[in-house]
């Protein structure tokens, strides 16, 4: 009977134990940077949504390397992007300084990898400050929920300086900055009129569903408006497909406009939010990225706010 | 080797006992037996397809999920009640459909993932439950969101909107909200306050359902119905209820010809 136990003890033993390595495997986000135009770069993230299979990564950042120095717009959404980043651009700049960051709004995915430039001075509108001031924790605690160990030591930093805005000449580019709002309370764009690419922040989903999670559908077609009258090239856009032309701007504002009608005939047809949700998206928006889902996600951060506007009192 | 079969025969054991360990919930969940055993506090359910609960799969705002429940094909509906199992306080509300349909939609605070379940108490007692899992963020029940809780509370409490919609087919649908923090209680320093009690009643004061609200419903809560036939335009319906506070409130709702449309649901637009 021992004899009989020692022997299946012993073959436990001997079992195969995975290596340290499987256990510990490095996560890195292979970021692959793409030159847009002379100086101009981007780093493409991926159409889907925060998991932790992506780390995060569903999101464009983008740096301006000039003969002065290297301007970097937004750091991804993790220490451990934030620090591959850093990396990539100290490579292709050929280790020129970090001359600012600009960070284009409150949203986590854009602004959690400021750890890695904790030396350049990292700049915001004030109100984009504000805000990641006050949910900067959340976000963050999110973050770690969804996304999982990608997020190791990750905290949040805001940016310390508000970003001047304006014309303004950088190493041989000339750089327009322009503080605007819609997707959220504040969303700074960056053009580099030398370069003609426009970082539009998330002011321009391109192929993917936008997000509103923070917006006003009004001010964020009048910020598209003005981006129209910019003298761009290429866009950028916050999320999705870098194209040149307009057409990514004009996709955003067919997308809000659509939104804006179809909440409104719902709500006055007597729908309720949940019917809403599962309301059929026409052709060309049904082959974005994230179509469903992110349609559902703005039902439910928009029409609790056109029933409120609606409603009659009725009892004063 | 006899000992080596008996373990294998323990360990498939053990891995069967734990699949039927949550007491037959489809959903799976590790609180079902507590929350049927305390909070509903019967000894058994029949776990039914025919009570449809709606939730979204996942949300970003723990604080208003919407949720609709309908159950169709259970006669004799005495109760609805909805209940999410990973809440610190589960019962959301307690639904006496009466004369109206067994359907309620309206929006909720979760704490964090947890499902979203309808349990329906019928004529003869058998409790029938359905349910689905929701994700979301923590924290819905113990947070108090400076940028999403309304002040409008501290002018307009009790403040009812409404509006029905005659469906020419089946059943007008009246929908409602009341200005009102719902407050939990679980907020360091913020006492419990919210609706207690809403009864609808024909204008001539007959009650025609009867709903009891616990802290979980959101703020500002919305409330839709769905009452058979009766009600045309010109006539209309009472609603009266009451908070923890002792508040009451009183509004009569008017039908205006406002015709139910739900085309939207199957039209593709341009």
């Amino acid at each position: 009977m021992m004899k009989q136990l020692f022997r299946i003890v012993l073959v436990l033993l001997l079992l195969p134990v995975p290596a340290k390595s499987t256990f510990a495997a490095k996560l890195t986000y292979n970021l692959e940077p793409v030159e847009v135009s002379e100086g101009c770069y981007a780093v493409v993230g991926g159409l889907e949504y925060f998991s932790k299979s992506n780390g995060g990564n569903i999101v464009n950042t983008g740096f301006i390397i000039t003969d002065e120095g290297v301007v970097v717009v937004d750091t991804g959404p993790s220490k451990r992007y934030g620090t591959e980043f850093r990396q990539l651009i100290d490579h292709i700049s050929g280790g020129r300084p970090v001359l600012k960051v600009i960070i284009t709004h409150l949203h986590p995915d854009h602004y959690l990898g400021n750890q890695a430039f904790s030396d350049a001075p990292i700049l915001a509108g004030r109100k984009t400050i504000a805000g990641i001031n006050q949910q900067g924790e959340d976000f963050t605690l999110n973050m770690y929920r969804l996304v999982g160990d990608w997020m190791r030591g990750t905290e949040s930093i805001a940016p310390a300086g508000i970003v001047e805005q304006g014309v303004m000449e950088v190493g041989g580019h000339r750089i327009h900055i322009m503080n605007l709002s819609g997707h959220t309370v504040e969303d700074t764009i960056v053009l580099d009129e030398t370069c003609g690419v426009l970082y539009g922040g998330d002011l321009v989903f391109n192929r993917r569903t936008l997000a509103t999670s923070h917006a006003n559908i009004d001010e964020w077609k009048r910020s598209l408006g003005a981006l129209l009258r910019l003298p761009f090239k290429t866009i950028v856009p916050g999320h999705g497909v870098v194209e040149t032309g307009s057409s990514a701007i004009k996709e955003t504002v067919d997308y809000l406009n659509w939104l804006d009608q179809i909440l409104s005939r719902a709500y006055h047809s007597g729908l309720d939010i949940t019917e809403v949700m599962e309301l059929p998206i026409p052709g060309r928006f049904g082959e974005y990225a994230l179509a469903k889902e992110e349609f559902r996600r703005s039902v439910s951060n928009l029409f609790p706010g056109i029933e409120a506007e609606n409603l009659p009192v009725v009892n004063d | 080797m006899i000992v080596l079969a008996r373990l294998l025969g323990i360990t498939l054991g053990c891995s069967l006992m734990v699949q039927t360990a949550h007491g037959g919930d489809p959903l799976n969940s590790v609180m079902w037996e507590f929350v049927r055993d305390n909070v509903l506090q019967v000894d058994s359910v029949v776990f039914d397809e025919r009570v449809k609960v709606y939730a979204p799969e996942s949300v970003e705002d723990g604080m208003n999920v919407p949720v609709s429940v309908r159950v169709e094909g259970i006669e004799d509906i005495a109760e609805i009640v909805v209940l999410a199992d990973h809440n610190p306080i589960q019962r959301a509300l307690n639904f006496f459909p009466g004369r109206a349909e067994p359907f309620i939609a309206f929006r909720m605070k979760v704490q964090e993932a947890t499902p979203i379940r309808a349990a329906v108490r019928a004529g003869d007692n058998t409790w029938y439950v359905g349910g689905v899992w929701l994700d979301a963020p923590g924290g819905g029940c113990t947070t108090a969101s400076a940028t999403q809780a309304s002040r409008q509370w501290e002018t307009d409490l009790n403040q009812l909107a409404a509006r029905v919609w005659i469906n020419a087919d089946g059943d007008n649908r009246l929908r409602l909200r009341i200005i009102h923090p719902m407050d939990t209680g679980l907020v360091s320093s913020i006492p419990a306050f919210h609706l207690e009690e809403l009864f609808l009643k024909s204008l001539q004061g007959e009650e025609l359902a009867r709903l009891e609200v616990f802290e979980p419903v959101s703020e500002n809560p919305v409330f839709t119905f769905s009452i058979p036939g009766a009600a045309t335009e010109g006539s209309g319906y009472l609603l009266t209820g009451s908070d923890n506070d002792g508040n009451e409130l009183t509004a009569q709702v008017n039908i205006d010809g406002d015709k139910l449309d739900l085309s939207p649901r199957v039209a593709a637009y341009d």
